[in-house]
Order: structure tokens, then sequence, then C-alpha cells
């Protein structure tokens, strides 16, 4: 596809919607800023607060 | 301009009620495009944050071309989202959805000073995007966990001010000192804001599983 309007931001334009916003664990090596992803995995379970909650009303 | 600024920074996280008080905005360079920064009360500067919440109510507020205004609830308040010409696909989004959605924004900080000195902070959107409510408490959890993240150094910091003899090795706080400077308003009311926000999700569990028969066997 980038190749195809020899530019490479057409690619970032086509899966901006459906990747923004969304929790996700990738797994990779790193290149600069960058994460090359190897493994993408969508975090779509439960959270669990309880931990969390204990911590904040200790502080 | 150094590497620093120009590397695009990570967005805040950040619930309503801290960012509806981060009134006051700075720039840290006399370059005309240096980034403007949000002050938080929790001592650290915000130039993008990323919220969650539910889309509530939706109004064009424009005269002429269409500018659009969304209120946006988490567990601690309202963000006031608006998006006009110059942010299309936000605006579109805005336009274009029925009211109550889930929707997570990338976003920057924008303040304006009302007829009667009021600083208001609202919220401008790079992008919008309908995401459910797993991503939402998700969220909840993330914002909890680094505004307490902030908390913490910011009271690491006090501390080491108040007994400098300690030998603490508390490291320098410079938005933390801002903060204190230009805000009133203590921390521990984001610290008490973050409880709030999460025991609003322990209560929707407990509902859940109260309407689940199944769940209480």
């Amino acid at each position: 596809m980038a190749m195809d309007a020899l530019d490479t931001t057409v690619v970032a334009d086509e899966i901006r919607d459906d990747i923004v916003g969304t929790y996700y664990r990738i797994e990779g090596p790193t290149f600069g800023r960058y994460v090359l992803a190897d493994d993408v995995e969508e975090l779509d379970g439960l959270v669990d607060a309880e931990e969390l909650l204990i911590k904040a009303r200790s502080m | 301009m150094s590497q620093s600024e120009l590397t695009r920074e990570v967005a805040r996280r950040v619930f309503a009620s801290e960012f509806n008080d981060s009134t006051y905005t700075f720039k840290e360079s006399d370059d005309e495009r240096a980034p403007n920064y949000a002050l938080l009360p929790t001592g650290d500067r915000a130039n993008r944050v990323f919220v969650v919440g539910t889309l509530t109510e939706t109004e064009d507020v424009g005269d002429e071309s269409e500018y659009w205004r969304g209120r946006v609830v988490d567990p601690t308040g309202t963000f006031f989202v608006y998006a006009g010409q110059y942010q299309p696909e936000a605006a579109s989004v805005l336009r274009d959805t029925e009211p109550p959605a889930y929707v997570s924004i990338v976003g920057k900080p924008r303040t304006y000073e009302t007829d009667d000195g009021t600083v208001n902070v609202s919220l401008r959107p790079e992008s919008i995007s309908i995401v459910d409510d797993a991503t939402r408490d998700r969220w909840v959890v993330e914002a909890a966990e680094l505004t307490l993240d902030r908390i913490e150094a910011f009271e690491e910091w006090e501390a080491e001010q108040e007994a400098p003899e300690s030998g603490s090795t508390a490291p320098t706080n410079e938005y933390a000192e801002m903060a204190r400077e230009r805000y009133d308003s203590p921390v521990v009311n984001y610290r008490n804001d973050v409880i709030q926000a999460l025991e609003s999700l322990e209560t929707v569990e407990e509902e859940e599983q109260a309407d689940d028969p199944e769940a209480t066997i």
C-alpha cells in the first residue's frame, strides 16, 4: 500500500481508526523509540482495581 | 531545539477533576513552535492527554462553520471537548456519534478565560475513538495508577522541603514546585478522586454480580 502511494503515512491513516484508543500488549525488539511488533495482543479482559485501591487508601 | 523537545511525549493520563484544575499554562522556550504545557496540580506538565469516558452530550455550537462541543464524563467529573474545522476527524465523530457512548480521546489541553476572570480548561481532540466498557475500566485503573505515581513524587518532594536535614534522596521536582506556587488545591484532593474513581468500578462489578443469580451461588 505504501509502495503504491509512494508514501508510508497512508498505512498509518488506514490503521489509525482501528487501533488508536485501545490497549494492547506488544512484544518485539525496540528500534529507537519504536517497537517492531512481533506479537500483538488486545487487552480486553477485566482489570483488578483492588490492589490499587488499597494503595490509594494507605497513602 | 533539543532532541527531547522534538520527540513526541507520552500523553498524560489524567482524571477530569485534575484536568479541569490545570488552569496554568506555560512554554519552556521562546521558540514560536515550542509546545504549550498545562501544569497538572499533582506536579507534571501535560502537552497532550489520553482520556476515556462516556460521551453524554454533543452540540454544534458554531456560528458560521461547525464547531462541536462534547461532554465526556469520567468518575470524577466532565471533560469539555471542542472540535471544529481544524480537527475534521474528531469533529465528524462528535457529529456522527449518538450519545451515550464510551469514547477514548487523545488531545491537547486548552484554556480560556471567561468574562468574570474564571479560567476554563477544555480538550482539543486529535483523535476520538468509540471504545467498549472494558477499555473504559482499564483506563480508569491506568489513570488512577499514574495519578498516584505523580502524587507520590509530589509528596516525597514536599517532605524533602519540610525536612531538608533528613538527608532524603528525593529528586528535585520542578513541576511539583511550580504546582505549589500556582495552585491552592492540595494534592490529597486528587488522591480522594482516585479512590472515588476506583470505588466506582468496584460498585459496578458488585451490581453486575448481583444482577447475575449464578454469581451469587
